[in-house]
């Protein structure tokens, strides 16, 4: 069989020969014919000298060209693979957190309250969300939470003294919370004045109505333009009156300290508050009734006009002014 | 150059990416494989696709070498199927037989008739499209496709003389075309 098999490779069969060839091999399991030929290439020693370097290179060469495609191929692949990977182990974290952060900050903004305040002589303007305004007086404080703002009633916290012009809206009231009072107002403009040192709460009101409700009586009362009403804050009692000019209430804004009959013992009050003094008088001008409308940035130019209006001298001493 | 390595120090580098031990690879055993492999198909360029197939399959795959396994049984394992079936086919193919016998008769008679397996049948597919149809076909399932007599007619629909006729026809036309002594082609027709 075998030298039959040589003399196939070197085609010197006789035609008998490859009969008897064909026969065998047709006979053989492929295993026995693997197992032969497989014999053959390992003890093949045949010459090699007389094949063609052409091919051989040739053959080597498509190699190369093929395997260089695959290794830059697999290369681009690995890199863009892995630069997705590494990529991804690191970003998405960074994704995860600042979710989070996002999250937790909206969430928090939502529960946050929007504060704003003025300081010593300072005045203020603010637009509220739903486009109401409120002019703030120095030394004042307003407090909202815009998750409410929209969804319940209209609500602000408040201390101070400012000028409010609420926009209508159909459905929310707007609702003012002092310390004492909460004051339900639809589309109005009232000026209130609610200040911790004080113990009367004044509201004015312009425009509108408004539902003055206190907290410490739990009394209420339902102002109509130009009607005023004082709080006082230990009794809870609500004093309704009118008033004719609402500059008597918000003169503050143009800097002005405006008085309609006011009793001296409040313009020295009102004094007092605004440039943080102390005024001490003999008792016998107290309940008189003062007009006139003084300056809020000079303390001496207001202190000249008592001056002259009760002819009295004045004695400052520090924070102290003494009136004789 | 190439007793410099050991085949052990060979395959650990070919397993690590070497290139260069896969030259030297290539050197040792990609002539005698060609060799090899064209004895036993007959033909160059299956010769040259199973070299290309096997030594790309070492360096794709060199990664899955077991280190101790000999690199020669190693190209063996890649070529074997191709091998046996190329042998199996050759040895059973009718146009071998006719070169083999075209062989013999060339050597008895001393002419200068030496062809290699490969130009035989090359120069016979090509004479062969110059025929007419029919005598294309009939002569193309007897001869590459070893299909017997009765089962050509049947296939084509022909009567059994019809086709021994074509045959005979086309024969000529090709011993004219090929420049191959009657004689010879005598012999095309026993099968």
């Amino acid at each position: 069989m075998e030298d039959l098999i040589i003399k196939y490779k070197n085609n010197s069969l006789t035609p008998k020969e490859l009969g008897e060839l064909r026969y065998y091999v047709n006979n053989l399991s492929d295993e026995q014919l693997d197992e032969i030929i497989k014999n053959n290439w390992l003890e093949d020693d045949t010459d090699i000298g007389e094949v063609e370097e052409d091919i051989i290179t040739h053959i080597r060469q498509r190699i190369g060209s093929l395997t260089k495609n695959t290794h830059n191929h697999h290369y681009c692949w690995w890199n863009l693979y892995n630069i997705f990977k590494v990529a991804a182990l690191i970003l998405l974290p960074i994704l995860v957190i600042s979710l989070f952060f996002t999250y937790k900050s909206y969430m928090l903004m939502g529960e946050q309250m929007v504060v704003f305040c003025t300081s010593i002589d300072e005045h203020s303007k603010i637009i509220l969300p739903d486009g109401s305004e409120v002019l703030l007086n120095e030394d004042s404080e307003l407090r909202y939470s815009p998750k409410n703002f929209f969804s319940d009633n209209r609500k602000i916290d408040f201390e101070g003294e400012g000028y409010f012009i609420v926009a209508k809206s159909n459905n929310n009231h707007f609702c003012v919370k002092t310390k004492n009072t909460i004051i339900q107002v639809i589309g109005t403009k009232f000026d209130l004045k609610s200040r911790s040192h004080n113990n009367i709460d004044e509201l004015y009101l312009e425009e509108g109505n408004v539902l003055l409700r206190s907290c410490v009586s739990g009394k209420e009362v339902l102002l109509s333009p130009y009607q005023k009403a004082f709080h006082d804050k230990k009794t809870g009692c609500l004093t309704v009156s009118s008033f004719k000019n609402i500059e008597e209430a918000t003169s503050w804004q143009k800097r002005e300290l405006v008085f309609h009959n006011t009793p001296l013992s409040n313009v020295l009050k009102t004094l007092e508050d605004h440039y943080k003094v102390t005024i001490h008088i003999e008792s016998n001008h107290s309940d008189d009734l003062f007009t006139g409308s003084m300056t809020s940035r000079n303390l001496s130019e207001c202190l000249q006009i008592l001056e002259e209006t009760y002819h009295l001298k004045t004695t400052i001493k520090g924070k102290q002014i003494y009136f004789k | 150059m190439v007793d410099k390595y050991s085949e052990e120090q060979l395959l650990s580098e070919l397993k690590s990416g070497s290139e260069r031990a896969f030259d030297i690879i290539y050197k040792m055993y990609a002539k005698r494989l060609f060799l090899f492999c064209f004895q036993y198909c007959k033909r160059k360029e299956d010769a040259e696709e199973i070299v290309l197939d096997v030594f790309l399959w070492l360096w794709r795959n060199n990664h899955k070498i077991k280190q101790g396994e000999s690199l020669r049984y190693l190209i063996y394992l890649r070529a074997r199927h191709f091998l046996i079936n190329a042998f199996r086919t050759r040895v059973n193919s009718p146009i071998y037989t006719d070169y083999i016998e075209y062989e013999n008769r060339v050597s008895v008679e001393n002419t200068n008739h030496q062809l290699e397996y490969q130009d035989f049948e090359e120069k016979i597919v090509s004479a062969l499209k110059h025929l007419p149809k029919t005598q294309q076909e009939v002569i193309r399932m007897s001869k590459f496709e070893g299909m017997k007599i009765k089962e050509i007619s049947i296939k084509l629909e022909l009567s059994e003389q019809t086709v021994k006729n074509q045959i005979s026809v086309g024969l000529k036309t090709l011993k004219t075309k090929l420049g191959i002594p009657k004689t010879l082609l005598l012999f095309w027709f026993l099968c």
